[in-house]
């Protein structure tokens, strides 16, 4: 199974955020456990912030204390363990609740920016006592604040505040930041290596082997790539040397079997020397298909180039047209297009002699083998032979297979060329049955504006 | 019929000139282009028959050569290059036909003959088939040595057909040889005049057979060959 390199990231990057904010919190509390005294402060800190963010303007245009519902519930709802005090400059008080927690003296606070009166014994409990002299709305004010315990867990909040201002603050935006840009850098750096696969993908004995790009790779997948590139050219030169063999071997056999040609036509027709010309003509159809078939498995389509199918049509059928009816058979044409399609013209018309060859030989004398070109850029070939069952229809184009071992006529090669000629030009050869008896082969070709 | 074979496989060579020989020819032989130069010079065949790998050279060269001297003498050209491309270059260095190796010597032979049916072709004057033989200068039809009486326009289609022996004869080939630019025949004209020729001709006991080839024209054939 293979998960995608960002997702892969992005988890790990995840999994080791989570470990630091954890080790960042046990850091935070083990830091504050060690110091009591500086959290107990802190608390009181926190609180004086809060009651300093309530002092605003009045409608007098002088500064009131305006606190929330919940800045107060706190003081209502705990009497015995919270109280503050707030006066400006003039010793006006702008608020207070529950003074009476500590004697009157301890609210009276020192010159100074902050003062603390550590455990204050009232009733027996100990009380802090922390003041603030501040500037609020431009005005002097002193702001004070006592606890005696924290029954409501102030502690608690300030304590998620410092998590919030350390963890999710400082490193969040950093996390999100790398985990964008380590999916966006992971991304351009594959990009390449989609455009090598591509490559790779087209690879083969239709498109020629070429070398897949390195261009832009980076520099880890590289050494791969170029260590496929070596193989593939190693396999191109396999595949050149098989084909060229091919060729050769069939053109090397021509003028051989013109001469046996040539020397059994000298002979006196009749018996046993016709049979000897029908097989000489046999071998002689094997070898230009042999031929044919190694030129076709080159075929490289240029996609630019533009093949006016009906013409193609018209010059296969008038050509084939005498050898059909000294066999005794019909051939026709019908063309309902002008449409050019995109292909080699040399390869389009093999493919349809091959094909009109293939269906002269399975039609029964007297009948007609039909040439259609239809729109967009149809090729079709009808006969009334006896058809093709279904399972036989994958099987005929593949190279030597013949419906019978009898069938001695064909090559067995005829189809598996006109099924390469059509991948050459991105088709497929289609095979079906005819209505009202008989098989239809046909090959849909790009048509030339949609290039 | 005198023919120049430019073949320089011997065996090949030997057993063709044989074959083509048997079928009427009088064929000189020539294994190279320059041998080839050399029998053009002094006894000018009536049709050349060009294999076109030769030791010393192309024969492509030697047909661009001939035309560039306004020579139309007929070229046949037998090659093992089979590709489209190759048979494009061929016609057009003024190649006649264009036949792909191996090729049966008797194949040659009735290339040659359609070559020469051509007007102006050694056997253009008289056009045979069966027992059916077309005079062109007197412009009459004989089926068996009788008279065969036919409009202007059946004889028209029966030359056409009878120069193109053995080829398929595009219908509009047929109608820019019988009709004038002027005429506007119909869409149905050619297939009257050809039905009307097909009756006259089997009621003369002409041994020969048109055949239609839809969607593209007509061929002539003699009757029983099929």
């Amino acid at each position: 199974m293979s998960r995608s390199l960002v997702t892969t990231l992005i988890r790990r990057l995840l999994l080791v955020g989570g470990l630091l904010t954890l080790v960042n919190i046990v850091f935070v509390t083990a830091y504050y456990s060690s110091d009591p005294e500086g959290l107990r402060r802190e608390k009181v800190s926190h609180q004086i912030d809060r009651l300093a963010e309530a002092l605003k303007p009045g409608p007098d245009g002088r500064l009131a204390f305006m606190p929330s519902d919940r800045l107060l519930r706190t003081f209502t709802r705990y009497p015995d363990a919270y109280a503050f005090r707030i006066e400006d400059a003039t010793g006006r008080v702008l608020g207070e609740a529950n003074t009476a927690l500590v004697p009157a003296e301890r609210w009276s606070v020192p010159n100074g920016p902050d003062a603390w009166w550590s455990d204050v014994p009232v009733n027996g409990r100990s009380v802090l006592v922390g003041s603030r002299r501040a500037v609020a709305g431009g005005e002097p004010v002193r702001i004070a604040f006592a606890a005696a315990g924290d029954p409501s867990n102030l502690l608690l909040f300030v304590y998620f505040d410092e998590l919030f201002v350390h963890v999710i603050v400082s490193l969040l935006p950093f996390a999100i930041c790398l985990m964008i840009v380590n999916a966006v850098t992971v991304r351009q750096s594959l990009r390449s290596l989609v455009h090598a696969a591509e490559a790779a993908r087209k690879a083969g004995p239709s498109h020629g082997i070429a070398a897949l790009p390195t261009r832009g790779l980076p520099s880890e997948v590289l050494a791969l790539v170029e260590s496929i590139n070596v193989a593939l050219r190693r396999l191109g030169e396999a595949l050149e040397a098989e084909r060229a063999f091919t060729a050769e071997a069939a053109h090397a056999l021509r003028t051989p079997l013109a001469v046996l040609s040539a020397r059994i036509e000298k002979l006196p027709k009749g018996g046993e020397l016709d049979a000897v010309r029908t097989d000489i003509a046999a071998l002689r159809r094997l070898v230009n298909q042999l031929l044919s078939a190694a030129q076709a498995d080159t075929l490289v389509v240029d996609p630019t180039r533009q093949c006016d199918l009906p013409a193609v049509a018209e010059s296969v059928v008038s050509a084939m047209a005498p050898l059909a009816i000294r066999e005794g058979r019909g051939l026709a044409l019908e063309s309902d297009t002008t449409t050019s399609v995109s292909g080699d013209a040399d390869a389009i018309a093999h493919a349809l002699r091959n094909l009109i060859e293939n269906a002269l030989r399975f039609s029964p004398p007297g009948e007609e083998v039909l040439v259609r070109v239809s729109a967009p850029g149809q090729l079709t070939v009808l006969d009334r032979g006896p058809g093709i069952p279904d399972e036989q229809k994958p099987l005929v184009i593949k190279r030597f297979w013949r419906a019978s071992a009898s069938d001695l006529g064909g090559t067995g090669l005829g189809l598996a060329i006109v099924q390469r000629i059509a991948e050459a030009h991105g088709a497929t050869l289609a095979i079906r049955d005819r209505a009202g008896g008989g098989a239809e082969f046909s090959i849909a070709f790009t048509p030339a504006s949609l290039q | 019929m005198k023919l120049l074979l430019i073949e320089d496989v011997p065996p090949l060579a030997q057993l063709t000139r044989e074959a083509l020989e048997t079928e009427g020819f009088t064929v000189d032989h020539a294994e190279s282009l320059e041998a080839a130069r050399a029998i053009l010079a002094v006894a000018p065949p009536d049709v050349i028959v060009l294999d076109l790998g030769l030791p010393d050279g192309d024969g492509l060269d030697l047909l661009h050569g001939l035309r560039n001297e306004s020579n139309a003498i007929p070229v046949l050209v037998v090659t093992a290059r089979a590709g489209l491309n190759d048979r494009i270059d061929g016609l057009d260095r003024g190649a006649d036909d264009y036949i792909v190796k191996p090729a049966a010597p008797a194949e040659i032979a009735a290339r040659c003959r359609a070559l020469l049916r051509r007007p102006g072709g050694l056997l253009g004057r008289r056009l045979q088939l069966g027992n059916l033989v077309f005079d062109t200068a007197s412009r009459s039809v004989t089926a068996n040595g009788r008279p065969v009486n036919l409009a202007r326009r059946e004889i028209d289609v029966l030359e056409v057909l009878l120069r193109k022996l053995g080829q398929s004869v595009p219908r509009r080939v047929i109608e820019d040889a019988i009709y004038t630019l002027d005429e506007a025949p119909g869409p149905n004209a050619l297939e009257a005049s050809v039905s009307r020729l097909r009756r006259q001709l089997a009621e003369a006991g002409a041994n020969v057979e048109i055949h239609t080839i839809r969607g593209i024209g007509y061929l002539i054939s003699e009757a029983g060959e099929t």
